[in-house]
């Protein structure tokens, strides 16, 4: 009824704002609008086609027929409608990701009104009164869904798994928090929810709309899409609990469930087969044997049509029904496989036999759960009622017991819900394609970090697979060999394009509350190891509709389906490019516009190809990889001890790119030069337009194989970071594999002074060079770590006392047991480098957390000549002043999930005010996804850049001549783009010789 | 700033609040600036510079996307300031009920704001034109707590030795605790943090206000020497009757507590004292010796009736004479207390029915205490539900709103500068909707140093 209240109003509107002939054109609106909107809208561009309207629009012609004739019934009642004017909004000169047929539309429009996308193409016509946005210089896409997510869920919710499937999603879901919005910000409009990934078999998961429980409106005040949306099953789960060994218990147990839920179904439709059986032969009896027809066709029979109805069946479930012999003849022979006795009373006594068959009970019915799929509630009681009057003098069929859990397994076995399944490594992998094939599953694969020899299995199945984390949280490590791994599966299949790659949907498989909100990151992550950039954006955007159970109402800008949209400040895929406006059901629900300048955008236009339509050679091209390997073809296996490389993407110092020749002699660069100077005799590789820069630095980075001494004083100036660094460490290998080659590493946390920090160049060509023995900072712990109540201090004040003490030249002696030689040994060593530190030629490092800490710190230092850089801090905003005027600097923690969009801005708010920064992590990937946050948060991309790649080295090496410097080793990396964009990947690395 | 009433939006200042769109119904609240934000907290307090209240928000990050104003005027008025500012240069409040906070009540009466000092108290008053008139049901200072534990970061006590007078909590105070904002929704504007109580000598406590900028807000950066004459300090022995491990930190016991009290401040009188190994004599000495002079003041806590008895025993073997801290059995020793003239600052109704070291508590000890003419304070975080149990057990409410008020100030030293409504002292008030000592009443707003800061919704 509202849906048709709506539809009146809308009616009223259209016949005002349009024109008045196409009054009977809204009608049929109306009536489309209950079955099918988008029906109805193919209906009106065949009317507009049809006047004057050439909009370059989905059209739907079977829906204009059924329109019309509808048009004509609800004629009458418009007249009397109350007039209430729609409210249209439509956005306009932007680039539409369609994600339909139409591919990318360059400068088209959107018209949205009532929660709903109306038009879409190049030239819409926007009716009088709408609300325009000009979208020029911007994007957009359809929301953006993330197909993992732990948004909403509690702790208990998102952590606690289950195996026996009873558990859903949505029982956990608590849209009263804050990191809704955040996310929405983002541009997540839907996040796929489901029961914690480690148990075998949790139950059903949820699509829910992000934003605020309180801010939405109308049919999104529960946020519930669809529900359930799959049921969740895992092998191992996230965390790769347990043995090989059990997870093939977990294998087994599943599909003993599963084939309990088939037999369980068998004996229901078994039992209603008699039931019905029953009720016919008495109908029969009735009406005479009918000598005309055989026994069976009597279900075609008229009068067993109704004996049927009579026993409670209804029309609505009997389309159910699966194709072939007539029931009657079924029952008696054929599907009867296991018992073949097939008598009327013989199928009814054994329950747990029987043909398959609908109807089953629904949950809605008997269980108290949630209905499902439309079949009504409570038939089944009275289907049962009814059946047992009809049967009371014959014998009795036997009633299975109901049984709530076999119930939820019974839409995945009827492919109702897909089943999402996590699996990560080969063995499993095959495991659960089996159990697919076994019970007939729609198979959705997720996780497959460790495909391996799986690869082809994954590649032969059509199930979609849900691929993530890219940008990992935990040390890059698994994102750094799932990386790897993923190039490969991406790559061309026996020189043909790959089909995998088109099914692949991108997710975060985020464990914090905010996690979805990098979803992005992860797809341009997904890009650099070569999946394309269509192919990234459509899985988060139809193609992830589509696993989640949202394909017919989310996912694509087509007429029809919920105005869910993003606009980015830029290309989707570019990180650096800011979510400018995020629609959410017809309403604005998040506006940076007014935060960003014109500049903003026309910055973040950035080169990286636009995304082509599904399907055009280009497409094609991209996803075989070819894009990537124009670059690397240009350079040789061996480099000659004298070449020069050309590039119109050079780093200079500043951050910027020049266009210039690099001329290399014996690892060393020997010159930048225009490219005619060049000297002549010089072989000359020309990397066109791929960007050459110097390697990335990390300005913190714990070293994990030197463990964390505990030393008896809390002073340990004496401890040497560099010590124990193992230069061929695997920890090693895969920073210079993502592109770092050079880190200011610094000892454990433990000790209040902690001692020196040292900077490392990686390659091995440069070790044994200069500067690697020397200290490049003293290191203070001010954080909990360093508190020890067995040992002085306990407490921050007694941190801070000792380092006041230890400043001011006071109170210095050791506990250790050492010989007198030794303790004077030690002691001169102490001050020497407390003497530097107090003329600042020594830096410190001061790791604090919490406010308290910060503004310890910045109490310690105040006054004094020490340079200093904070590690750590959590809140930066009330601080910024002061770090500014004590000139004391900031080393900043990577993006993880849980970092907050504000705290970037505040980071991009200190450096304006003049605070320094440095960039802190542990992989490649982890420095240019923080680099590239705070670009998208408003710093300007040479100062990203020219942190990734050279403030750290100022700040450590006061030797330092810069990356890319004449004398400089020619250490330097070529990107397929700009590194700033995590699209781009690292495609030759040059470590000196 | 942009005001629009109805559907917020406000686009504000510093680039604090950027932008407020849609009402929402959790209650109102204070935005406060630097305020500790995104741990786990629904809402987010922020402020756009000074102050403005608006019910509540729900934020992105620490950006708040939602509220509601409370109140027009205040809006308008921050509007109109520009900055957002609320600081009331010069206002006239006019209470039905005034307590002034040294037992006196004016009904009705007048306190005159200027420049965040009270200017004029009276039963009326001149004003000239153009002050800004409040008027509210009652008003009384700001509370004084005169021993509380917000806001340490990293621990209050430096467990790993028994005697450190050296500590100082002042060095470790945030000032953007989150807890502060929570004591001044409790009409709470002045604290006495101190030291834990599980060393001897615990070291320095520290008086500041709970709202406020910069340096402005602390009254006292070492306030006193803290000391604990009761059990606590042994609880850090974890030797458990093993006497030679590396597990035994002194004090074993409560004779133990007693002897490092004796022997330290006996070492602190000497002119050579022998040396201890593990303590800095140098530093030290001289702290304690301060304290025996009287030159600085010492607060000890003791709770049960022998202790307290001990601790004056000491107190006047070396010739100090501490404030009780505690008193959970000061009814039992009235006639001491009262012959050493002492002060109390009586944590004992912050504790629940069973007293800290299982002392025998009366609820009426504030009234018994008051009737021997005795000077206490009642401290211990929230400040005006102890006033009214005391109240409830037969204090005058006189006497309840000024142990909470006058008395702790004057016990902390800080008299002539909060605690009372008196002309000079800082302009900390706390307003109410009725008789400040009926549960039913609310606080209405609380102002600390002239600047409004909150609608005290959390009553």
């Amino acid at each position: 009824m509202i849906r048709a209240w709506l539809g009146l109003r809308r009616v009223v509107c259209w016949s005002q704002t349009l024109r008045p002939g196409m009054v009977g054109l809204a009608l049929f609106l109306v009536v489309a609008m209950g079955a099918d909107w988008a029906e109805a809208r193919g209906a009106l561009r065949l009317q507009e086609a049809g006047l004057d309207s050439a909009a370059a629009t989905t059209v739907d012609k079977d829906a204009a027929n059924a329109a019309k004739s509808a048009a004509a019934s609800e004629e009458s009642s418009v007249e009397n409608s109350p007039a209430e004017p729609l409210v249209y909004l439509a956005i306009t000169n932007v680039t539409l990701h369609t994600m339909e047929r139409d591919g990318v539309i360059a400068s088209g429009t959107v018209l949205m009104a009532d929660g709903k996308i109306v038009a879409v193409g190049k030239a819409v016509e926007i009716p009088a009164g709408a609300e325009v946005i000009d979208g020029q210089g911007f994007h957009l896409t359809p929301g953006l869904i993330d197909v993992r997510s732990r948004l909403y869920l509690g702790p208990s919710s998102a952590d606690q798994a289950g195996a026996d499937g009873s558990l859903d999603a949505i029982d956990g879901v608590d849209r009263f928090t804050s990191y809704g919005q955040e996310v929405l910000a983002a541009g997540v409009t839907a996040v796929y929810l489901q029961p914690g990934a480690s148990g075998s078999l949790g139950g059903y998961g949820a699509t829910v709309a992000t934003g605020s429980a309180e801010g939405s409106a109308g049919e999104l005040s529960s946020g519930v899409l669809q529900a359930p949306a799959a049921v969740q099953m895992a092998l191992g789960g996230v965390a790769r609990a347990g043995t090989s060994r059990a997870r093939r218990q977990q294998y087994e147990a599943l599909q003993k469930r599963l084939k309990d839920a088939k037999d369980y179904q068998k004996a229901w439709d078994d039992y209603r087969a008699a039931l019905k059986k029953q009720a016919e032969s008495k109908a029969e009896s009735k009406a005479g044997p009918p000598a005309e027809k055989p026994a069976g066709e009597a279900a075609a029979n008229p009068a067993a049509d109704e004996a049927a109805r009579g026993s409670g069946e209804t029309p609505a479930n009997r389309p159910r029904r699966r194709p072939g012999p007539p029931p009657q003849a079924a029952g008696d022979g054929e599907e009867t496989t296991i018992v073949s006795d097939s008598t009327e009373d013989a199928g009814a006594e054994r329950p747990a036999f029987g043909v398959v068959q609908e109807p089953r009970p629904q949950r809605g019915g008997r269980s108290g759960g949630r209905p499902m799929s439309g079949v009504p509630a409570g038939q089944d009681g009275a289907q049962a009622a009814a059946g047992e009057a009809a049967g009371a003098a014959a014998s009795e069929p036997k009633k299975p017991a109901f049984d709530p859990l076999k119930e939820r397994l019974l839409p995945v076995l009827k492919r109702e819900l897909p089943v999402r399944f996590e699996v990560r490594q080969a063995e499993e992998i095959g495991w659960a394609l089996s159990l697919a094939q076994e019970f007939n599953l729609r198979l959705v694969l997720e996780g497959l970090t460790e495909m391996k020899s799986a690869t082809a299995a994954v590649r032969e199945s059509q199930a979609p697979v849900v691929l993530g984390p890219w940008l990992n949280g935990a040390g890059g490590r698994e994102t750094a060999e799932a990386t790897r791994a993923w190039a490969e599966v991406f790559g061309p299949q026996d020189g043909a394009a790959n089909a995998l790659v088109n099914r692949v949907v991108i997710a975060t498989f985020s464990e914090a509350p905010a996690g979805s909100k990098w979803l992005r990151q992860h797809a341009a992550m997904a890009v650099a190891a070569g999946l394309s950039a269509d192919q990234a954006l459509r899985g988060m955007t139809i193609e992830a509709a589509q696993v989640s159970g949202v394909g017919e109402r989310l996912g694509s800008l087509r007429p029809g389906k919920q105005a869910d949209l993003v606009l980015f400040a830029g290309q989707p895929l570019d990180v650096t490019a800011p979510v400018a406006l995020v629609i959410q059901a017809g309403k604005v629900v998040w506006d940076q516009r007014s935060q960003m300048g014109a500049a903003t955008v026309q910055a973040a236009e950035s080169p990286v190809a636009e995304s082509p339509a599904a399907g055009s050679p280009a497409a094609e091209s991209l996803a075989a990889g070819a894009s990537f390997s124009d670059p690397v073809k240009a350079l040789p296996a061996v480099l000659p001890a004298r070449y020069a490389v050309v590039s119109r993407r050079l780093l200079t110092g500043g951050g910027s790119w020049m266009s210039s020749a690099m001329l290399v002699e014996d690892g060393r660069i020997a010159g930048c030069f225009d490219t005619s100077e060049l000297p002549a005799d010089v072989p000359v590789y020309d990397l066109g337009d791929s960007p050459v820069t110097p390697g990335l630095q990390s300005a913190w980075w714990v070293n994990p194989s030197a463990g964390t001494p505990i030393s008896k004083d809390s002073n340990a100036a004496q401890q040497f970071a560099a010590d124990g660094f193992d230069p061929s460490a695997a920890n090693v290998q895969r920073l210079l594999e993502s592109g770092v080659n050079a880190v200011h590493v610094v000892n454990g946390p433990d000790n209040v002074v902690a001692g020196q920090t040292a900077w490392l160049r990686l390659p091995p060509s440069s070790s044994g060079g200069s500067g690697e023995r020397r200290g490049a900072a003293e290191q203070w712990v001010l954080t909990e770590r360093a508190r020890n109540i067995e040992r002085f201090p306990s407490t921050l004040v007694g941190q801070v006392s000792l380092l006041r003490d230890r400043l001011a030249g006071r109170g210095d002696a050791t506990t250790l047991y050492l010989p007198e030689a030794a303790v004077a040994k030690l002691m001169a060593q102490r001050s020497a480098q407390l003497q530097a530190v107090q003329s600042g030629k020594l830096p410190v490092v001061v790791a604090v957390e919490s406010d308290g800490e910060i503004d310890a710190a910045l109490r310690l230092l105040a006054g004094t000549e020490v340079q200093a850089w904070l590690y750590g801090a959590v809140q930066v905003r009330p601080f910024a002043e002061r770090l500014a005027e004590s000139g004391v600097g900031l080393i900043v923690n990577p993006i993880s999930e849980s970092t907050f969009d504000w705290y970037l801005e505040d980071l991009v708010d200190a450096q304006a005010r003049g605070v320094s920064l440095l960039l802190a992590g542990r992989h490649g990937n982890e420095l240019r996804a923080t680099a590239a946050a705070l670009v998208a948060a408003g710093m300007s991309r040479d100062e990203a850049r020219d942190l990734l790649m050279h403030r750290t080295e100022y700040a450590f090496d006061p030797n330092a001549l810069g990356a890319l410097q004449v004398g400089a080793p020619a250490e330097f990396l070529v990107w397929s783009g700009d590194p700033l964009e995590l699209t781009s990947r690292l495609i030759w690395t040059s470590w000196g010789k | 700033m942009k005001k629009e009433s109805g559907n917020v939006t406000l686009r504000i200042v510093n680039q604090t609040i950027r932008r407020v769109t849609r009402p929402d119904l959790l209650g109102p609240m204070l935005f406060r600036r630097r305020e500790q934000v995104g741990r786990a907290r629904r809402l987010v307090l922020l402020v756009l510079s000074g102050l403005l209240v608006v019910s509540a928000g729900a934020t992105v990050g620490n950006r708040l996307i939602a509220a509601r104003p409370v109140s027009e005027d205040l809006v308008a008025e921050s509007a109109a300031k520009g900055a957002g500012s609320t600081e009331l240069a010069s206002v006239l409040i006019q209470a039905d009920e005034l307590h002034v906070g040294d037992g006196q009540v004016l009904r009705p009466g007048m306190v005159w704001v200027v420049d965040g000092k009270i200017q004029a108290v009276g039963a009326a008053l001149e004003v000239p034109e153009g002050t800004e008139l409040r008027q509210v049901a009652a008003l009384t200072p700001g509370f004084v707590d005169a021993a509380a534990s917000v806001g340490v970061a990293g621990g209050a006590g430096e467990v790993t030795s028994e005697v450190t007078p050296e500590f100082v909590v002042s060095e470790a105070i945030d000032l953007l605790d989150a807890e502060f904002a929570r004591q001044v929704d409790r009409g709470i504007t002045t604290v006495h943090v101190t030291p834990s109580t599980e060393n001897v000598f615990a070291g320095f406590g520290s008086v500041l206000k709970t709202a406020g900028q910069g340096d402005g807000r602390w009254l006292q950066k070492q306030s006193g020497l803290c000391l604990s004459m009761c059990n606590d300090p042994t609880s850090r022995n974890a030797a458990r009757g093993r006497p030679e491990t590396v597990y035994m930190r002194q004090p074993t016991n409560r004779m133990g507590v007693v002897w490092i009290l004796r022997s330290r401040l006996h070492s602190a009188g000497q002119e050579s004292p022998a040396s201890v190994p593990g303590v800095n004599l140098e530093v030290i000495n001289p702290l304690l010796a301060d304290m025996v002079a009287g030159r600085t003041p010492a607060y000890a806590v003791s709770r049960t009736s022998y202790d307290i008895e001990t601790l004056y025993r000491i107190g006047d073997e070396f010739g100090f004479v501490p404030v009780l801290v505690g008193g959970d059995e000061s009814y039992k020793v009235v006639d001491l207390l009262k012959q050493k003239q002492a002060k109390v600052v009586f944590t004992a109704l912050s504790t629940g029915a069973l007293g800290a070291e299982r002392s025998e508590l009366r609820w009426s000890t504030p009234l018994v205490l008051a009737e021997a003419g005795i000077e206490f304070a009642l401290a211990g975080d929230r400040l005006l539900d102890q006033a009214r149990f005391a109240r409830r057990y037969g204090l005058s409410a006189a006497d309840a709103v000024a142990s909470i008020t006058g008395r702790p100030a004057k016990i902390l030293g800080i008299e002539d500068r909060v605690g009372k409504l008196a002309p000079g002292l800082a302009a900390d008030l706390v307003a109410f909707s009725g008789d400040p000592l009926q549960v039913t009443s609310t606080i209405e707003w609380v102002m600390i140093d002239g600047q409004l800061q909150a609608n005290g919704e959390d009553q």
